[in-house]
C-alpha cells in the first residue's frame, strides 16, 4: 500500500531523502503545470517549483496532519513563484491566453459546462488582461499587491481592471 | 466525485490552449483530485522534471547558508557571490573577534600609558599603529591562495574573471577590517589625528601586498610587506617614539606607494586569473 502524502510529510520531517522523492514525484508535474498558467517563464516556473521543494524539505515538520498536503504545496508554490517574480529585474508577460483549437470531449464540455454555465461564457468573454487579475484575486486569492508584482503591473492598475471584469461579468449575465 | 476530467483535456489545459473557465474547472478538480494529478505528472517532460529535481537535490545537499550570507543576500548580494565572501576566511566571525583582541591589546597599552605626560604620551599610540595596518595585510592574505582559502574550489568554478573576483573580495575584506580597527581607533586616548595616522598605511601595505602577489605566492608577498612594515616602522622611531613615521611627510610617501601599488596591480592583473597564477 502506498504511503499517503501525509505519511511522505511526516517521513520527509526526519530526514527521509526517499519520501522527498516520491512527494516531489507525485506533484511536481502537476506544480509545473499549474504554475506555467501564471507566469510565462518556463525557467522561473521551474525555480519556484525547486524552491517549494527545498522549503517542503526543511519546513515538512511545520505541516499540520489535519491539513490537505496538495493545498499546503500549491500555497507554497504560489508564494514561490511570486517570490521568484519579485526578484526579477524585468517582467516577462504571463503565458498567453491562446485558444484557438480547443480539443475538448463533448462530454468534459457538457461537464464543465454544468459547473460553470452562463458565469463560464461570460468568463471566456473577458480580455485576456482582465482574465489574468480575474485569476490571480479570485482564483488564488491573491492580494492587490502580489497580483501586481505577479502580473508585473501597477497595484493601482489591478484593481481599476479587477472592477471592469466585475462590472463586465455582471452586465454580460444580466442579458 | 465521480466525473474526472478527459486526458485529452487535461492535455490541452497543460498547453494553455482551454478557455478559462474550462481551465479553472479542471484546475479545481486535479487540485482535489489524487488520480487525476498522479495522471498529470508526466505532462511537463520527464528532462524538466528530473532538471529541477537535481537542481532541488542540490539546495537540500548544501549546507544551510551562513547569517552572513543571508545577510548579504537581502542587501541584494546575489547568490554565488554571497556564499563566496561568507567563505572568505577573513570575513568570518572568528577572524574579525581575533582581529578585536589584537587591536584591543594595542588599544589597551595606550591607555595604561595614558597618564604619562607629554610627549612621551603619544607613543602610547605606537603599538595600536604599529599593529592596525597589518590587520588588512593579514585578511587580504587569507582571503587567497590555496593553502588557507576553503573557497578556493568555489573561486576556481566561480562565473567571475579572476580579477573581478579578486577585487570583490579584497574590497570586502579591507573595508571590513577597517572598519574594526577604526572602532577601536576612536577609543584611543588623547589621539587627535593620530588615531587616523594607520589609515594610509594600512591601504598602501594591503595593495602592496596585492600587487607583490603578482610576482610571488601571496603568503609570501604579504609576509614580506609585512616585515618592511615592522622593521622600517620600529627602526625609524626607535629611541623617542615621536610617531614621526606618522606624520606628514610619512602619510605622503605611504600615498606615493599606495598609487604606485595599485597601478601595478592594474598592470599586471593578467597575472591573477585563475590557473596562471602560482
Amino acid at each position: 500500500m502506498d504511503p499517503s502524502d501525509t505519511e511522505l510529510l511526516a517521513a520527509i520531517a526526519g530526514g527521509d531523502r526517499h519520501a522527498l522523492r516520491i512527494l516531489y514525484e507525485r506533484h511536481a508535474g502537476w506544480l509545473v503545470l499549474r504554475l506555467s498558467r501564471r507566469c510565462g517563464d518556463p525557467d522561473v516556473v521551474n525555480e519556484a517549483v525547486q524552491d517549494t521543494f527545498v522549503a517542503v524539505w526543511r519546513r515538512a515538520a511545520s505541516f499540520r496532519s489535519e491539513g490537505e498536503p496538495a493545498a499546503w504545496l500549491w500555497g507554497i508554490a504560489l508564494r514561490r513563484l511570486l517570490d521568484r517574480m519579485r526578484r526579477r529585474s524585468r517582467w516577462e508577460p504571463v503565458a498567453e491566453w491562446i485558444q484557438p483549437g480547443v480539443v475538448v470531449s463533448a462530454e468534459d464540455q457538457v461537464m464543465i459546462g454544468v459547473e460553470h454555465g452562463a458565469a463560464g461564457a461570460a468568463l471566456d468573454r473577458l480580455s485576456p488582461e482582465l482574465k489574468a487579475v480575474v485569476q490571480a484575486m479570485v482564483l488564488d486569492r491573491l492580494t492587490a499587491r502580489e497580483t501586481a508584482s505577479l502580473l508585473g503591473i501597477p497595484a493601482g492598475t489591478v484593481k481599476t481592471r479587477m472592477m471592469r471584469a466585475r462590472r463586465l461579468l455582471r452586465e454580460d449575465m444580466a442579458t | 466525485m465521480t466525473w474526472h476530467p478527459s486526458v485529452d483535456a487535461i492535455s490541452a489545459y497543460a498547453i494553455n490552449r482551454l478557455p478559462s473557465s474550462q481551465a479553472w474547472s479542471i484546475e479545481a478538480h486535479v487540485a482535489g483530485c489524487d488520480p487525476c494529478r498522479r495522471g498529470a505528472a508526466y505532462l511537463p517532460g520527464p528532462a524538466r522534471l528530473e532538471a529541477i529535481w537535481e537542481a532541488t537535490l542540490e539546495q537540500v545537499d548544501a549546507p544551510r547558508r551562513s547569517v552572513v550570507e543571508k545577510a548579504l543576500g537581502a542587501v541584494g548580494v546575489p547568490e554565488h557571490l554571497a556564499r563566496l565572501l561568507a567563505a572568505t576566511p577573513s570575513l568570518t566571525v572568528p577572524w574579525l573577534a581575533a582581529v578585536t583582541v589584537v587591536l584591543g591589546l594595542g588599544l589597551a597599552m595606550a591607555w595604561s600609558s595614558a597618564g604619562d605626560p607629554a610627549p612621551s604620551a603619544r607613543s602610547g599610540l605606537f603599538p595600536f599603529l604599529l599593529l592596525a595596518p597589518l590587520v588588512p595585510l593579514a585578511g587580504v592574505a587569507v582571503a587567497f591562495g590555496p593553502v588557507v582559502d576553503p573557497a578556493y574550489e568555489v573561486a576556481v568554478a566561480s562565473p567571475f574573471h579572476g580579477f573581478r573576483l579578486l577585487l570583490i573580495r579584497t574590497v570586502a575584506v579591507v573595508a571590513t577590517s577597517t572598519t574594526v580597527a577604526l572602532a577601536l581607533a576612536l577609543l584611543l586616548p588623547n589621539a587627535g589625528v593620530m588615531a587616523a595616522a594607520w589609515i594610509l598605511p594600512s591601504l598602501a601595505l594591503a595593495s602592496a601586498a596585492l600587487a607583490a602577489s603578482t610576482f610571488v605566492s601571496p603568503l609570501v608577498a604579504a609576509g614580506g610587506c609585512a616585515l618592511v612594515w615592522l622593521v622600517g616602522v620600529t627602526v625609524i622611531e626607535v629611541g623617542p617614539r615621536t610617531l614621526v613615521a606618522f606624520g606628514r611627510t610619512g602619510q605622503l610617501l605611504f600615498a606615493v606607494a599606495l598609487a604606485t601599488a595599485v597601478i601595478l596591480v592594474v598592470l599586471r592583473r593578467e597575472s591573477f586569473e585563475i590557473g596562471r597564477r602560482r
